[in-house]
């Protein structure tokens, strides 16, 4: 039986770790994407999610259930990727991470596709990290919250703390950024977008 | 209630790409943008921005989160081939390799010995023997006898009969010698005359060489002897 978020988390108030435990299992992956995404490192990212958890756990007896797990448990990794990022004193690094290669990213991807489709989407994925990292922080976040957690603006504004319009004006911007960047990539994306 | 778009409102634009406009705001974006061309090439270039965002795939690495509730590492579902099966059957398996072993050896080693031969076979071997057969071996046997008693000249004694029994050795052996003495003389004609072939093969070998290395020389020389024509030529 699969139970929802909510059943896990009043499971796991009441005494029950492995409900927690499987809280983990469900969501260890976006919220690990998530810090990868706005820090640009594994090991850092691996470090807040790891840390996410743990903070979590410990305020679980205070979680009303006011916000959906899943947005809480972002703005708890959230806030830790923000204050490692202030502690830093840098950008996130654009490095293209160890054992990253085509055919790993051929593996979440349909079998079929062609290698020159591998090639360019490889490209593309470098290409978007580097421009990613040129944003600022919450610029960057927002455009993580909306294009890949897809989170809406309202979530989003309740998760950074900002006023709606906010929201959208770090979107906008920071895709204008993201355009300037990414538009001499045009032949081979649009290599990838036409497998689409 | 109608709403209006004003041009250039970026973020109505942003929210008409993500879809959470209003209904009637959807609807003032979407006839804006039909007259509008700048306005219709910002959202198509915001589109096309949003989809390369797509290829951005983060490590496929298993982000290791340790339980916060005991510090150890949380068992992950893994499918049932992946698994530790049950003691049982694990026991059971055992047996039933243990006993397909067994068996593969005792036909292994029946297949190494060598076939028995038949019953049937091995009586059917044994040639019987009549005794017309043992008297007519006994009377081929006596004839040999009589033919070589025959060679020797009659009234010989012992002492004769040594000394051409020597005689015969002696035949032998010098037969013997003569055929080594045969084998080794075309032995080393052989070898003489691949040693000959050799020979000959290297010494036309060095005369190429020795005729082109001086041809080369020659042709050296005369390039030379032109330059030198050719520099003497010069004002």
């Amino acid at each position: 039986m699969s139970w929802t978020d909510e059943e896990l988390v009043a499971r796991a108030q009441g005494g029950d770790a492995d409900s927690f435990n499987e809280l983990v299992l469900r969501w260890e992956r976006p919220v690990y994407a998530l810090a990868y995404r706005v820090l640009g490192q594994q090991e850092d990212a691996r470090d807040v999610c790891q840390e996410a958890f743990l903070r979590a756990y410990r305020a679980l007896p205070r979680f009303k259930g006011q916000a959906k797990f899943s947005s809480w448990l972002y703005r708890i990794a959230l806030n830790l990727c923000h204050d490692l990022i202030r502690r830093y004193r840098r950008t996130p690094e654009a490095a293209i991470p160890d054992g990253r290669d085509p055919a790993e990213l051929a593996a979440d991807r349909e079998p079929r596709e062609s290698i020159e489709a591998l090639v360019a989407r490889r490209e593309l994925s470098t290409a978007v990290e580097k421009a990613m990292a040129l944003l600022p922080e919450e610029q960057r976040t927002a455009i993580i919250l909306k294009e890949y957690h897809g989170m809406t603006f309202r979530e989003i504004a309740d998760l950074q703390g900002c006023p709606l319009s906010t929201v959208k004006t770090r979107l906008y911007q920071g895709l204008s950024v993201l355009r300037r960047h990414l538009a001499p990539l045009g032949s081979g994306a649009s290599l990838l977008m036409n497998k689409r | 209630m109608s709403r209006t778009f004003e041009c250039g409102d970026t973020a109505a634009l942003v929210t008409y790409q993500y879809g959470e406009c209003e209904r009637d705001e959807q609807a003032a974006v979407a006839a804006h943008l039909v007259e509008c061309v700048a306005c219709a090439t910002e959202v198509e270039a915001l589109d096309t921005t949003r989809r390369q965002l797509a290829a951005w795939v983060p490590p496929s690495t298993e982000p290791g989160i340790r339980s916060p509730t005991d510090g150890a590492v949380i068992l992950r579902p893994v499918p049932w081939w992946r698994g530790s099966l049950p003691t049982w059957v694990q026991a059971t398996g055992a047996v039933a390799l243990f006993a397909g072993g067994l068996a593969l050896g005792g036909a292994a080693s029946t297949w190494m010995q060598p076939a028995a031969p038949p019953a049937e076979a091995a009586r059917s071997a044994v040639v019987p023997v009549s005794a017309a057969d043992l008297a007519d071996l006994e009377r081929r046997l006596q004839a040999e006898i009589a033919a070589v008693r025959g060679a020797i000249p009659a009234g010989t004694d012992e002492s004769a009969m040594l000394a051409a029994v020597q005689n015969l050795i002696r035949a032998s052996e010098g037969r013997q010698r003569r055929e080594l003495a045969l084998v080794t003389a075309e032995m080393l004609r052989d070898f003489d005359a691949q040693r000959r072939v050799d020979r000959a093969q290297m010494e036309r070998a060095v005369g190429q060489l020795e005729g082109v290395t001086g041809a080369e020389v020659a042709e050296q020389r005369r390039l030379i002897d032109y330059l030198i024509r050719v520099a003497q030529q010069q004002p």
